[in-house]
């Protein structure tokens, strides 16, 4: 078993962590593609630690957005010297917002800069999120917004 | 005999047209009290049947926070004058979406509705209002 990352393995654990965004998946699916210890998430809306923090988040995001598409428009992966890398993410997001009673949902649709850092888990050498930061949000022409 | 003019076909597809906008737009409920019977309403829906005002609210209250991105659109519309009164035979496709939270994605649902409506000539505004709503059966498009 490798503990090095590599530039492919990112780019597909990026491609895999949307994917379950999208679909809602259960969130023990997401869990293992962050690190079990210090794990670090600054969102537009609210910071969370801890794989604790995380699932708060992710239960409130799916009650609130549905319809989700994730395009990964760069995922920039430079490895460095400890063994970490730092990712550069550009990924399009569009949802969809309703909030009863109102008689039209509202689409969302951005560009969000990211930017992670990823280190390979201890047990099994894949790469997981230490850090997932939202640098910037830029919306399309119409989007609803958050 | 009340003595009423009676009831036009185009008096009576405005009502209906205003009817469904109200519904598309999540109107507030008292917008549809110039619509509807002030006494004796009847509506049955597919859900069970309610009556006067209150029983529409209700009705409502439960359309309002289930369905979105509403579209009625009347696809036949035919009046019988019976004096001040009309019988109306409705058509009517409906397109909704739903969602209930967590799901992934929402739902589009798209029936057809066969209606008959009973409408009088309200005595106090002399417009047309609904004294029986009556979904008779409907199917997915």
């Amino acid at each position: 078993m490798s503990e090095h990352l590599s530039s492919a393995a990112i780019q597909e654990m990026a491609a895999a962590w949307y994917k379950k965004l999208d679909v809602h998946a259960p969130v023990e699916e997401i869990v293992p593609m962050l690190a079990k210890e210090g794990v670090k998430m600054v969102f537009p809306e609210a910071t969370v630690e801890g794989i604790d923090g995380f699932k708060g988040w992710y239960d409130r995001v799916i009650n609130i957005f549905f319809d989700e598409v994730h395009t990964l428009k760069e995922v920039n992966v430079t490895l460095k010297e400890d063994g970490k890398a730092e990712v550069k993410v550009v990924v399009k997001w569009e949802a969809s917002v309703w909030k009863p009673p109102a008689p039209f949902s509202e689409r969302i649709v951005l560009d969000a800069y990211q930017t992670w850092e990823v280190q390979p888990d201890t047990e099994t050498g894949e790469p997981v999120v230490l850090t997932y930061i939202v640098d910037d949000l830029k919306y399309y022409e119409g989007s609803a917004k958050l | 005999m009340s003595g009423a003019a009676p009831l036009t076909e185009a008096e009576v597809r405005e009502l209906a047209d205003e009817w469904y906008n109200k519904l598309d737009e999540h109107a507030p409920p008292e917008e549809f009290v110039s619509l509807l019977a002030s006494e004796g309403l009847e509506m049955n829906w597919p859900e069970g049947p309610f009556y006067g005002f209150d029983g529409f609210k209700r009705w409502y209250d439960r359309v309002l926070v289930t369905f979105f991105n509403e579209v009625h659109s009347i696809k036949e519309f035919s009046v019988t004058p019976e004096g001040d009164r009309a019988g109306v035979k409705v058509t009517v496709q409906w397109q909704a979406n739903t969602w209930k939270p967590p799901a992934p994605f929402s739902e589009r649902v798209f029936w057809q509705a066969y209606q008959t409506w009973a409408v009088k000539r309200d005595p106090a505004t002399g417009k047309p209002v609904i004294q029986t709503l009556t979904v008779d059966s409907y199917n997915i498009l």
